[in-house]
C-alpha cells in the first residue's frame, strides 16, 4: 500500500472542531435522506458514521471498485482458497505475482520475496529495480487467460505435449512446489473479461490443492475500503450499501452497480468521508460535503472539511490489504513495507473526533439516547 | 437503585433459597441480601409463575472476529433474520432473549485480535472474552522441536495471552494446521511434523502444563486432531492422555467422538469417551451438539474445513491460511435428519450429555454456529430434560443411526438444577469467574427470569426479564452498549520475549508493538 506524507501545506487552518461540525450540520437536510459515502475509513470513523446514519435514518454506501464485486461474484460461485502475506513471504516455496499493479501497491514485497527461500515468478512486466523476480514472463494482462488455460490443461491432462517455454516453466514450478501463493493487486481484474482470467486462477487453485497447496491472494489496495466494509458488515450484517430508515436496516447491494450520477439524483445530500490519505482521486459524485485529510483536498467536492489522516497523524484501526491484521496506528504507519512515518501535524481534528462530536450533536437533537425506566410488571407476555 | 425480583422460583443449587419461591435483591451491580422489612425496592419485578436463574454463560461460541465476519459476508444476500450468523448487536439481543449474559469467543488469532475485540465490544448485553489460538505457529513449533525451556515457553505463552487480551489459550488441531502448510495432510497424535519434528502430543503436553504454571483461569482448550474423521476417538483419547493429568478441556467433543463400526464405517464412541471423562476428573468437555437445519461452519482448522468444503451446501465457502497462526474456514452446512452421518452426530452429542455423570464437567454448546445456532439451546435443553420428547425426535432420524445409538436405552432426564449447573455454575467455575453463575448475594447481578410453560423449550425461550449488571434490559436502548471484556493477566518474563522480538516480528510481518493491545487502546475501543 502506498505510504503518503501529510503536511500542513494546503490546510486552511481556519476552523475549530465546533466550526467544522457546524459546517457539516448546515448542509444536512432535515427532511430528506442523506447518503454517507465512505471512500476509505478506519474502524472508529465508520462506526461513528453508522450511528449518525441510524440516528437520522440515512443511508450508507462504501465505495467499491468493480474488482471487489468481481472477486465476490467469483468466490461465491466457486469457493475460495486463500492465504495471507505472512504465508506468501514465510512459507511459500513458490510465489507467483502477476499483473502490472502489484509492484506499486507493495513496493517492499519484492525485497521480502528475495529474502525468502522461495522461487519467485512474475507474470507481466517488472520495472522495480534492483529487486527482481527469479523469473519474469513478460505476458500482457490480456494474454494471461491464454497462458493460465494452457497451464490448467497441462495440470489436468498431464499427457499434453509442451506448448511453449512459459507454460512449461509455470507448470514445472507449480508441480514441484508444496505451497504456492499467487498474488496480485485486487484492482488488476475489473470486468467481465478479466473474470475469465480470475476463474482460471481459481480452477488452478482447486485442482492443484487436491495434492499440493496453491492459494490465492489478491491484495486490496485500499485498506480503508476493506476496513469500512468489515465494520459495516459486523454492525449491520450487510455490505457495501445499506438503508437505515425507520429503525430498520436494509441491504441496498444493487447500488454497487449504480453509475455515479444515479447517486446524485437519488439523494438530497451526499457526505463523502475519506479518513485515510490516499493518492487516488475521490469519486465524482458531486458531494455536498467532503471530509478529507488536509493536504489531500484536490478532488474534494462541495464543503471541504479537513481532518488529520489516520496513520499519518491520527490514531485509528485499519485492516491490512490482505485483511490479516488490524493495526493500531498512533501517529506511525507500520505495515509490511516496513516503512514508518511519524509526522504529526497540528491543526485539523481527526475524523474520529469530528464524527464523534457530530454524532453527539445529532443524537441530542434527535433524542436517540432516550431510555425507558421505572417499574416493570409482568402481567403476561414479554415486555 | 434497588431492585427486587419477587415470587420467582429460584433455581440455583448454591443459593440458600434454592428450589422455592423467593426474592432476589439487587443493588447497583450486585445481588444483595434481602434488606430489612421497611426498606422497599425502587423497582420491582413480579416473577410469579417464573423460574429465576443466573444469567447463562456460553463457554464456546463463535461470535466475533475475522472468520465470523467472513461468514456474515457470505450470508450477506440473505435477510438477517434468516441467517445463523448475525450482526453483533443482534447476536447480543438474541443471547439475552434466551437468558445468556456472558459469552466467550474460542478462536481469536493473535494477529487479528483487535478485530475480535471490536466485534465483542459491539455485541451488547453480554460480557465476553476470547481464547487466543496457539499451537500452530512456526516459531512455537520450531522452539518445541528444538526443546525449549519451560520458563521460555511460559514467557511466550504468557505474552501471547497478555498481548491479545485473551482469557485463555486454545489449540486447534495441534500442529496439524501448520503441517497442512507443508502439504502434510494428516498429523496423528504421535506422528511427527515433517518440518519441526514435534507431535500433537508434544504440543498438548507442553501447552496444558504451561497453562497451569501461568495460572490461567481456564485449562488448555483443545480442538483435537482429526476432527470429523471416522475413528477419531483413538486420537481424542490419546490427546486427553497427553495432558498427563493436567486439567484439559476438550471442545465440541461430539465432532471427535467417532468409531468406525457399521456398514457406513462410522459409529458413536460416546460411551468410550464418557467413560474416560467419568474416570478422569482432570478432563472437562463441551459437547458441540448438532441440530438439524441450515447453518455455517466456522473454524480455524483449515485442513478440516478444506475437507468439509466437499460437503458444502452451496459453493459459498472460503478456506484460508491466516497470518502465520492458524487459519480460517467458512463452509455452509445443512444437517438433515434423513442423513446417516448427521443423525449419528445428533445422537452422539446427546449421548455425551447424558452419559457423563458429573454436570460440573460437561457443558452445553453447539459450537455455534458449527453444530447449529445458539438460539437452539432451549430445544437442546428440552431434549435433555424430557425423555419422551427425546424418544419422539429419535424416531424421526435416520433409522440406521438410531439403531446404532445407546440413546434409546438412556432414561436420564436432566433436572432444572442440572441445567443451571451446566449452563451457569459450571461454566463460571471452569473459567474461574468467581463473580457470576450464581444468585447468591455478592454475585454480579446477571439474572434471567423465564416464564414457566408446559414444556421446557417454551420455558427457556420465554425470558421475560433479563438483568445485566443490575440493569433490566430495555428494548429501547440505543447506541452500542458494550459489555465487559474478561481477560487474564498472567505474569511472564518480558526479557525472554524481547529475545524473540525479531522472530515474532518476522513471523507476523509487523512490529511486536503492533501485536500488543495496550490498555490505552482497549479503553479507546470500549470508550467509543
Amino acid at each position: 500500500m502506498k505510504l503518503l506524507k501529510q503536511t500542513t501545506a494546503g490546510y486552511s487552518g481556519n476552523y475549530s472542531l465546533a466550526d467544522s461540525v457546524d459546517r457539516i450540520v448546515a448542509k444536512l437536510p432535515t427532511d430528506k435522506k442523506t447518503l454517507w459515502w465512505i471512500d476509505s475509513a478506519d474502524v472508529q470513523s465508520t462506526r461513528q458514521i453508522i450511528q449518525i446514519a441510524e440516528a437520522r435514518g440515512d443511508d450508507i454506501h462504501i465505495g467499491q471498485s468493480t474488482s471487489t464485486g468481481l472477486q465476490r461474484r467469483v468466490s461465491e460461485s466457486t469457493g475460495w482458497l486463500g492465504t495471507t502475506l505472512a504465508e506468501a513471504t514465510g512459507h511459500s516455496q513458490l510465489v507467483i505475482t502477476l499483473g502490472s499493479e502489484v509492484e506499486t501497491e507493495l513496493p517492499q514485497l519484492g525485497k521480502q520475496l528475495t529474502r525468502a527461500e522461495s522461487t519467485w515468478i512474475h507474470l507481466g512486466e517488472w520495472r522495480c529495480e534492483p529487486v527482481k523476480p527469479d523469473y519474469v514472463i513478460p505476458v500482457a494482462v490480456s494474454d494471461l487467460y491464454a497462458l493460465l488455460t494452457e497451464v490448467l490443461l497441462r495440470l489436468r491432462y498431464e499427457s499434453l505435449s509442451q506448448r511453449d517455454a512459459d507454460s512449461q516453466l509455470l507448470y514445472s514450478a507449480i508441480t514441484e512446489s508444496d505451497y504456492t501463493t499467487v498474488l496480485w493487486s485486487a484492482d488488476q481484474f475489473n470486468d467481465d473479461i478479466d473474470e475469465l482470467t480470475l476463474r482460471r486462477l481459481v480452477a488452478i487453485s482447486h485442482l492443484v490443492s487436491q495434492t499440493q497447496r496453491l492459494c490465492l491472494l489478491p491484495i486490496e489496495a485500499n485498506p480503508g475500503r476493506v476496513t469500512a466494509s468489515e465494520t459495516l458488515s459486523w454492525l449491520t450484517g450487510y455490505t457495501p450499501s445499506v438503508s437505515l430508515h425507520d429503525g430498520q436496516c436494509r441491504s441496498q447491494v444493487e447500488r454497487a452497480a449504480w453509475p455515479l450520477e444515479r447517486f446524485r439524483k437519488a439523494f438530497r445530500c451526499i457526505v463523502m468521508l475519506r479518513s485515510v490519505a490516499a493518492a487516488a482521486p475521490l469519486p465524482r459524485v458531486n458531494a455536498d460535503v467532503s471530509i478529507v485529510p488536509a493536504g489531500f483536498t484536490e478532488s474534494a467536492q462541495g464543503e471541504v472539511v479537513e481532518v488529520t489522516s489516520v496513520g499519518l497523524g491520527a490514531a485509528g484501526h485499519l485492516m491490512r490489504g490482505d485483511a490479516a491484521l488490524t493495526v493500531f496506528h498512533d501517529g506511525t504507519f507500520d505495515d509490511v513495507s516496513g516503512t514508518s512515518s511519524n509526522e504529526r501535524i497540528a491543526g485539523p481534528p481527526s475524523a474520529i473526533e469530528l464524527l464523534s462530536e457530530l454524532r453527539h450533536r445529532i443524537q441530542l437533537s434527535t433524542g436517540a439516547h432516550t431510555h425507558r425506566s421505572g417499574a416493570v410488571e409482568l402481567g403476561g407476555g414479554r415486555r | 437503585m434497588r431492585t427486587e425480583i419477587r415470587n420467582g422460583w429460584v433455581v440455583d443449587p448454591q443459593h440458600p433459597g434454592h428450589a422455592r419461591a423467593g426474592s432476589i435483591w439487587i443493588e447497583g451491580e450486585q445481588i444483595i441480601e434481602a434488606p430489612a422489612e421497611e426498606q422497599a425496592a425502587d423497582e420491582s419485578v413480579d416473577a410469579s409463575g417464573c423460574i429465576v436463574m443466573a444469567g447463562g454463560i456460553d463457554i464456546h461460541t463463535h461470535i466475533g472476529g475475522g472468520k465470523v465476519n467472513l461468514a456474515r459476508m457470505l450470508q450477506s444476500s440473505q435477510p438477517v433474520d434468516e441467517r445463523t450468523v448475525w450482526p453483533t448487536r443482534q447476536t447480543g439481543r438474541l443471547y439475552n432473549d434466551i437468558g445468556y449474559t456472558s459469552c466467550f469467543e474460542p478462536a481469536m488469532l493473535l494477529p487479528t485480535a483487535r478485530h475480535t475485540h471490536w466485534e465483542l465490544r459491539d455485541t451488547p448485553g453480554i460480557d465476553s472474552g476470547a481464547y487466543v489460538v496457539l499451537g500452530n505457529e512456526d516459531w512455537l513449533l520450531r522452539q518445541l522441536g528444538q526443546g525449549i525451556e519451560t520458563a521460555q515457553l511460559d514467557a511466550l505463552v504468557g505474552w501471547a495471552v497478555s498481548a491479545s487480551r485473551a482469557l485463555a489459550i486454545k489449540v486447534v488441531n495441534p500442529g496439524g494446521i501448520n503441517a497442512f502448510r507443508f502439504n502434510q495432510r494428516q498429523l496423528d497424535v504421535d506422528e511427527r511434523h515433517r518440518a519441526y519434528g514435534v507431535t500433537p502430543r508434544d504440543v498438548v503436553r507442553e501447552l496444558t502444563a504451561s497453562a497451569v504454571r501461568l495460572g490461567l483461569p481456564h485449562p488448555l482448550h483443545v480442538h483435537a486432531s482429526n476432527l470429523g474423521v471416522p475413528g477419531n476417538i483413538e486420537s481424542t483419547l490419546a490427546t486427553l492422555r497427553a495432558a498427563e493429568g493436567c486439567p484439559i478441556h476438550l471442545t465440541h467433543a461430539q465432532f471427535n467422538c467417532y468409531g468406525t463400526e457399521g456398514k457406513f464405517g462410522m459409529s458413536s464412541a460416546a460411551e468410550r469417551l464418557s467413560r474416560f471423562v467419568n474416570q478422569h476428573d482432570n478432563v472437562t468437555l463441551d459437547v458441540g451438539q448438532v441440530l438439524f437445519g441450515q447453518t455455517v461452519t466456522i473454524s480455524a482448522d483449515t485442513r478440516a474445513q478444506y475437507e468439509n468444503s466437499r460437503f458444502a451446501d452451496g459453493k459459498r465457502w472460503i478456506v484460508s491460511d491466516m497470518g502465520a497462526s492458524a487459519g480460517c474456514g467458512v463452509v455452509p452446512m445443512r444437517y438433515e435428519d434423513d442423513r446417516f452421518v448427521h443423525s449419528l452426530q445428533w445422537c452422539i452429542g446427546l449421548e455425551l450429555l447424558l452419559l457423563i455423570e458429573d454436570p460440573w464437567r460437561v457443558f452445553l454448546t453447539t459450537d455455534h454456529p458449527n453444530g447449529g445456532p445458539f438460539t437452539c439451546y432451549p430445544h437442546l435443553m428440552r431434549l435433555l430434560m424430557d425423555k419422551s420428547f427425546r424418544q419422539d425426535q429419535l424416531g424421526r432420524i435416520h433409522p440406521d443411526a438410531a439403531g446404532m445409538t445407546a440413546l434409546q436405552e438412556i432414561d436420564r432426564e436432566y433436572t432444572v438444577d442440572e441445567i443451571a449447573i451446566i449452563t451457569r455454575l459450571a461454566p463460571a467455575k471452569i473459567l474461574s469467574l468467581d463473580d457470576r453463575g450464581s444468585l447468591v448475594p455478592g454475585q454480579l447481578a446477571d439474572v434471567s427470569v423465564f416464564r414457566r410453560h408446559s414444556d421446557w423449550e417454551a420455558t427457556f425461550r420465554d425470558c421475560v426479564c433479563l438483568v445485566k449488571n443490575g440493569r433490566i434490559r430495555s428494548d429501547a436502548l440505543s447506541g452500542i452498549d458494550a459489555g465487559r471484556l474478561l481477560s487474564a493477566a498472567p505474569e511472564f518474563d518480558r526479557g525472554v520475549v524481547e529475545k524473540y522480538r525479531e522472530l515474532l516480528s518476522s513471523a507476523y510481518g509487523c512490529s511486536l508493538g503492533g501485536l500488543e493491545i495496550s490498555q490505552t487502546e482497549l479503553d479507546e475501543i470500549y470508550r467509543n
